[in-house]
């Protein structure tokens, strides 16, 4: 007779492995080499949205004001506070480019990623039809990035606290970092769920077609090749793979890897700008702190090896 | 320290925003039964989305602004087609594609295709004063079906205008 285990012990066990998931402690290292990346990333489209502030926020814009009004949720942007001027525009801009740069360098990174996040979200209220889904990801990582511990690593108040000689900060519980993974891991999900219903994607025909379309590939071409039946299958096993199989750690460097090419694809050969960029820049966040020492170490030999050699 | 407040309310925020991501992919009349309840979260401070990422065959209409000149001149100044954009364009303006397709929508140009036009009116008179007016045209391409058969493609047609006398006001 099979004897079935306790009630108690099957919640205690469940107990046990989601306070393994969600609050399992680690010093930072992951969340430093993110804020690195992410950071570029924001930086990057900070300064091209203010080169192009006038023309996509601007009264005399491509939208004028009174266009946005008919959104329920367009007051819920800074911009509403003076919408006709110039000079609050682009200090907001100016601001953004800013706090990237300090989440970059990490200097008070929580409350640069916060005002990312809210300057971010402001312009994304005044012209919501400039937007990729990489905009909106930008957007909502910086606001999740507040809960992670940016500033505990590679960052300018590490930098500081060496310098005068103190300990780094106490390790922290990893649940901001747990969001921002299934946040990630969610995109691929939902996008391998919505794909296999069209009959296109099922036939491995989904790729030609996006290929061919003269408004989002880069080099439109009509390619009625095998390989393109291949890509469609291999980008629906990619968005399958990546949610179930990045968390195991004999997994996990395969399928970045295959997150690397996969999003370097997308980039050379579609006008999709930004989601990839947002997407590779997020991947740090799923390795452990011993997995960015270790591969971060050997990326460094990897690039210094030719300067030693020269000495 | 297991059952503390902060603990507690980590755990409430992770529920919340996890259900919240769910319920935005979730069908069309969830979405509208919940949305009272979330969409200051969903919509309002912009913290989830979709991602089709192509599930659905993307666009292949032309969507062009032109500009008409006094002499009868027709000068293209804006198109969502990818190799008609130049190098440098692709580098600092990565976005005029998008806003432009959605002109293809009736709705979106009727709710603010004329401000859309305005602003290529103004554009245009700084470069050439003698511009009389801009429209938007769509162009359908020929293309392959999903059946595989061959779709002609359609004649342009001319879908906003919008004189610029004013100044593009």
């Amino acid at each position: 007779m099979i004897r079935l285990p306790a009630l108690s012990d099957l919640t205690e066990g469940l107990g046990n492995s989601l306070e393994r998931f969600w609050a399992h402690t680690y010093d930072g290292k992951s969340a430093g080499l993110f804020r690195i990346t992410f950071g570029a990333v924001v930086l990057y489209t900070a300064s091209l949205n203010w080169v192009n502030a006038d023309r996509y926020y601007g009264a005399d814009g491509l939208l004028g004001e009174a266009a946005t009004h008919a959104s329920h949720w367009s007051g819920w942007s800074l911009l509403s506070l003076a919408p006709e001027s110039g000079v609050f525009l682009h200090g907001l801009c100016a601001s953004l480019v800013l706090a990237s740069v300090a989440l970059l360098i990490g200097f008070f990174p929580r409350i640069a990623a916060v005002i990312v996040y809210a300057i971010v979200t402001s312009l994304q209220h005044r012209n919501p039809y400039i937007l990729n889904s990489g905009d909106r990801l930008l957007g909502m990582l910086a606001g999740l990035s507040a809960l992670l511990p940016l500033a505990n690593r590679f960052s300018v108040h590490a930098l500081l606290r060496a310098k005068k000689g103190f300990p780094n900060r106490t390790p922290v519980a990893s649940f901001g970092q747990r969001l921002v993974q299934l946040q990630i891991a969610y995109v691929y999900w939902f996008a391998f769920f919505s794909k296999i219903r069209q009959p296109r994607w099922l036939e491995g025909m989904a790729l030609r077609d996006v290929l061919a379309s003269p408004v989002v590939a880069e080099w439109p071409t009509y390619v009625d090749a095998p390989w393109v039946w291949a890509l469609t299958y291999l980008t629906l096993l990619f968005e399958i793979a990546f949610p179930l199989l990045v968390w195991f750690r004999r997994f996990r460097m395969p399928i970045l890897l295959s997150g690397l090419a996969f999003h370097t694809g997308i980039e050379l050969t579609m006008t999709i700008p930004l989601f990839s960029a947002v997407m590779v820049s997020s991947y740090p966040v799923f390795l452990t702190d011993r997995e960015v020492s270790v591969w971060g170490g050997r990326a460094w030999q990897l690039a210094s090896r030719p300067f030693t050699r020269a000495r | 320290m297991k059952h503390s407040p902060v603990r507690l309310l980590c755990g409430a925020f992770v529920a919340w925003h996890i259900s919240c991501e769910l319920l935005t992919g979730a069908s069309q009349p969830v979405k509208n039964w919940v949305k009272p309840l979330i969409g200051f979260y969903t919509d309002g401070l912009r913290m989830t989305n979709t991602w089709g990422m192509f599930s659905a065959r993307p666009p292949n209409e032309e969507v062009v602004v032109l500009a008409e000149t006094e002499q009868r001149r027709s000068v293209v100044l804006s198109t969502n087609y990818t190799s008609q954009r130049s190098g440098w364009s692709r580098i600092l303006d990565v976005r005029m594609r998008k806003i432009q397709t959605y002109l293809k929508e009736e709705s979106h140009r009727k709710n603010w295709g004329m401000h859309y036009l305005s602003y290529f009116c103004r554009e245009a008179l700084v470069r050439e004063p003698s511009t009389r007016r801009v429209e938007l045209w769509i162009f359908k391409p020929a293309e392959i079906s999903d059946t595989g058969a061959l779709v002609e493609p359609k004649v342009g047609s001319r879908v906003l205008k919008k004189n610029c006398t004013d100044g593009g006001k």
